[in-house]
């Protein structure tokens, strides 16, 4: 019979084929070929199973023919189906919202995972975006750079700048505008005097910068003429605390170390720059001081092009400064260097930040592989639905985004949650790194947090719903046009799942690891014995003002009267004063021995009086202490601890031996053992011992033995603000404290890790546990038979445990490597040599080995229970 | 070197099925058998190169398709000649005939 007249039309508007895929018309005409083939056979004789089967040989191989039709015709249907796809789209949402109904467990587990994924990379990723990527709310097109001075002795290291230098600079600079600052600190005078850090501005910084005051006016052409103008601009911060947001502050006068400025304007909420806390703001004037030896500026500049060209343009000033000085510009340098590079708490904040993003990304991925061994254990349960879909007509794409439905919605919800979460991570994060590094709180989560959270939840989806997707697709296909046996498949879905398992441990082991050395780390360093006495030991500063102590005579009677003042407070036993506190802040000397070493070497040292060392512990071994009698007016006297006595003199006995020292003779008294001067985490240095009263300074620190189990600070404000010119107490702190401090980002870390540790074994332990619980449903068949032969279930189940283990163990080869890479790296930037500490190894992989068991021996018991009867039946 | 008929076969697959085409509108199947019966057998190929063959000169615009019912009432994809596959089958008929006879003579010539 002769068919119908065919249509001259092309088959895109065919309204047969209109919206059906090609494969689809590619498997129906193979059917046909198939079917009328085997029906030929059959009635030439032959059985109707041994006709198909031939029929299917004499095709030979379907996929080539499907794959050419499908890449040259496709192409020519997608215009005529986008609506189609649309309400398609919208169809698979719902399917997927059901099917979550259905089986509600798993699904919970999911989005938990994401969510606990994606709550971590947003917390973290808010600390590395407001410091790392815009930790300057200034004009983000032209990049602000720090101008530093290096010399040849300094070696690169960048320093600050001499007046006279930034004048010749900034001069009709073409590629940047340059400002300059300089930093203070002094007592802002009030009832209770407070102890604020100032900064001196040169004109143009603010323009710079790009900031206004809020309210008031900025500093102007007057402020600059001449001698500096007594008017002060107040940080948002202060005006807050200090004068409750009046306005009113405007034109009132405030004092500073006992000068009066008059209050001009108030900055806006949130301006900062650079590190250290600034409260005051007040105009500079650059002055060039003709010798240009001392450098006390820190120059900043917005570029207006490149920063090469700026580099270029600074080159080529300092090698016309080196021919007008080339007594002392000869081998000066201006480095420039952008700011957001030197705001981050320095490399091991840094190193801090790296660390915790990395755990973040850990923890994100372990997630996406619970997520992945969920959509595939679901595919390969509906691979048979899947197939009856396609046997409806339903296209492999189309297939494919209805398996992408679901994890889109757990993307959603899953997201949602973990953004959410990200809101209580920001807070416990303020709550945990140092202060000067969360930058005055000001961490939170905005906007463009949450594009990142959502941005990185697609990536995820798509990365984790992709692999079980293609997986499902084809699974369906070959039980579509094969046959409905599902051993091929489904085995190698048992294989996929098991990789996914070695890598989640792979994963967790690399974070743990990570983790448990930088809490190890930490540790050592709180419990590490600096030698110094802290049992109820307290520290401050206090600042004589100018004003009232304006040469050595009147600060050393300004010692003694905030001696006499503060052992009047109640339970106060010892007061001793110094520069500086261990662990904190030093001063560092230039020295010689009587040998012409150049340039002369340099040595730490404390200035302190005879209390000082006594509260502290510093006591010597040879010799004598500090005494009252070493003041002023007699010979300037020294201790040197041990080290530093075996470095200079050796074998000699140094009492008595006299050290150069900033062009004074210094005659040694003493020998003290050698302590941590420098603070837990570094080494022991070389340490030189001065008195107070020989080395007087306006800024002293304040050791003080206290027996009251309270922090006697009310006391010690009152009795300090009695001195003349109105003082303040500030950095008041537990001696022990600031010993600790110093590990302060190590221990931020240690925490941030903690948690990222703890999460990404919990996600570990769900995974593992639905891996294997899904194992063994899918084995149940298998399982089943082998016990109806007779074989031991304990046996069995130590078959299921053994696999899991098996994976683990692989898991741990492939991570423990990783993780031992990371401690080194650590090791190397942080933390000394608990990097390589082989405990640690140990110890982590017996836990996840125990965590991979405790997780698969449920689902391994339930091996016990299956009927082998119902386990038959079932299939 | 011998060459066994499919690789002949396959060189002119497409030919063959130009030529089937050539009188009538014909599914996949019947091109297959039209194939095989004019072949005598001879030039069995898998029939999953010819629908390769089918679709690859569909795509080339030699030939066109639409589904309709066959014989036992299946659907099923006929194929026609469009008019420019009319014209490539009667060059390429010629190019075979030419071909043929000019190898033909040379492996029968005498000397």
């Amino acid at each position: 019979m002769r068919p119908p007249r065919p249509r001259r039309s092309p088959p895109a508007l065919d309204p047969e084929t209109l919206g059906r895929s090609t494969s689809v018309e590619v498997d129906d005409e193979i059917r046909f070929h198939i079917e009328t083939r085997t029906e030929q056979l059959v009635q030439a004789g032959m059985s109707r199973v041994d006709a198909e089967s031939q029929a299917w040989s004499e095709f030979g191989p379907v996929s080539e023919v499907w794959s050419d039709a499908v890449r040259s015709m496709e192409g020519r249907r997608r215009r005529a189906t986008w609506l189609a796809l649309l309400t398609d789209s919208l169809q698979d949402l719902v399917y997927a919202l059901r099917s979550f109904r259905s089986r509600p467990g798993p699904i919970l587990v999911a989005i938990l995972s994401i969510a606990v994924g994606i709550g971590a990379v947003s917390t973290i990723w808010t600390l590395v975006d407001r410091l790392v990527l815009r930790p300057l709310p200034f004009d983000p097109d032209r990049a602000l750079v720090y101008v530093g001075t290096s010399t040849q002795q300094s070696g690169g290291a960048s320093f600050p700048t001499a007046p006279g230098d930034f004048l010749d600079l900034s001069r009709d600079l073409r590629t940047a505008d340059l400002a300059a600052y300089q930093e203070g600190g002094a007592n802002l005078g009030g009832e209770i005097p407070e102890w604020v850090g100032f900064r001196r501005v040169a004109s143009m910084f603010f323009d710079v910068l790009g900031v206004a005051p809020t309210i008031g006016r900025g500093f102007g052409e007057g402020d600059y003429s001449g001698e500096e103008s007594a008017v002060a601009l107040l940080d948002y911060g202060l005006w807050e605390r200090r004068f409750a947001r009046d306005p009113e502050v405007l034109g009132t006068t405030i004092t500073l170390d006992g000068q009066p400025y008059t209050v001009v304007g108030v900055l806006p909420r949130g301006f900062e720059f650079g590190n250290g806390t600034v409260d005051i703001w007040l105009p500079l004037v650059v002055r060039d001081d003709g010798v240009r030896v001392a450098r006390t500026l820190t120059v900043v500049g917005r570029l207006r092009g490149t920063l090469a060209a700026t580099r270029a343009e600074l080159a080529e000033r300092a090698r016309g400064l080196a021919e007008r000085f080339p007594e002392t510009h000869a081998d000066r340098r201006f480095p420039v260097n952008e700011v957001v590079a030197e705001l981050s708490g320095g490399p091991t904040g840094n190193q801090g930040m790296g660390a915790s993003l990395t755990a973040a990304i850990l923890v994100l991925l372990v997630a996406c592989v619970n997520i992945a061994n969920l959509l595939l254990a679901r595919g390969a349960e509906r691979a048979e639905d899947y197939a009856l879909l396609r046997a409806l007509g339903a296209t492999r794409s189309r297939i494919a985004r209805r398996l992408f439905a679901e994890p889109l919605l757990l993307g959603a919800a899953g997201g949602a949650l973990g953004i959410g979460l990200s809101f209580l991570g920001v807070r416990g994060l303020v709550a945990i790194i140092p202060p000067h590094i969360a930058r005055r709180g000001e961490l939170a989560v905005d906007a463009r947090i949450i594009a990142v959270g959502i941005g990185v939840t697609l990536a995820a989806v798509v990365l984790c719903g992709a692999l079980p997707a293609v997986h499902t697709v084809a699974a369906a296909e070959k039980r579509r046009m094969i046959s409905r046996t599902p051993t091929a498949t489904s085995r190698r879905g048992s294989r996929l799942r098991a990789t996914l398992v070695t890598a989640q441990v792979g994963l967790a082991v690399i974070l743990v690891t990570t983790t448990a050395l930088v809490v190890r780390t930490f540790e050592d360093l709180v419990t590490t014995d600096t030698g110094f006495t802290t049992d109820n030991v307290w520290t401050f500063q206090v600042d004589l003002p100018e004003t009232a102590y304006p040469d050595e005579q009147a600060m050393r009677r300004g010692y003694e009267e905030l001696r006499e003042a503060l052992t009047r407070v109640p339970g106060v036993s010892a007061v001793g004063l110094g520069i500086g506190v261990p662990a904190r802040s030093w001063r560092t000397l230039r020295y010689s021995s009587g040998g012409a070493e150049s340039p002369q070497p340099r040595v730490l040292t404390r200035i302190a009086d005879p209390e000082y060392a006594r509260v502290l512990g510093v006591a010597p071994v040879v010799g004598r202490s500090f005494s009252p009698e070493d003041d002023g007016d007699s010979r300037a006297v020294a201790l040197v601890n041990e080290s530093f006595a075996a470095a200079v003199w050796a074998e000699r006995e140094p009492i008595g031996e006299v050290l150069q020292v900033e062009g004074r003779e210094l005659e040694i008294v003493g020998v003290v053992p050698d302590k941590l001067e420098a603070g837990p985490t570094d080494p022991v240095r070389h340490v030189l011992y001065a008195p107070l009263a020989q080395w007087p300074s306006r800024t002293v620190s304040v050791v003080l033995e206290s027996s009251a189990a309270e922090p006697p600070l009310g006391g010690i404000r009152s009795a300090v603000s009695g001195l003349a010119g109105g003082v303040a107490v500030r950095d008041f702190l537990a001696f022990e404290a600031v010993l600790i401090q110093s590990a302060d980002i190590i221990r931020a870390m240690a925490r941030v890790l903690s948690v990222m540790a703890a999460g990404a074994l919990l996600l570990a332990l769900c995974g593992i546990y639905a891996a294997t619980s899904y194992g063994v449903a899918s084995r149940s068949r298998e399982l089943g038979l082998r016990m109806a032969l007779g074989a031991n279930p304990v046996a069995l189940r130590a078959g299921v445990l053994g696999r899991v283990l098996l994976g683990s163990l692989v898991g741990l080869a492939l991570g423990l490597p990783v993780a031992w890479g990371m401690g080194q790296a650590l090791s190397m930037f942080v933390l000394g040599s608990a990097g390589s500490a082989p405990g640690t190894y140990v110890g982590v992989t017996l836990a996840l080995l125990a965590v991979s068991a405790f997780a698969a021996w449920e689902p391994a018991r339930r091996v016990a229970s299956i009927d082998p009867a119902d386990a038959m039946r079932a299939e | 070197m011998t060459r066994s008929p499919q690789d002949h076969l396959s060189g002119s697959l497409d030919l063959l099925i130009l030529q089937s085409l050539s009188l009538e509108e014909r599914h996949g199947f019947d091109v297959a058998q039209w194939v095989h019966e004019r072949t005598r057998g001879v030039l069995r190929t898998p029939d999953g190169a010819l629908y390769k063959a089918l679709h690859r000169l569909e795509k080339r615009g030699l030939l066109e398709a639409r589904w309709g019912r066959s014989a036992s009432g299946r659907k099923a994809k006929y194929y026609r000649l469009t008019s420019r596959g009319v014209a490539v089958l009667h060059d390429e008929k010629e190019a075979w005939a030419t071909f043929s006879k000019a190898i033909t003579r040379a492996l029968t010539a005498e000397s």
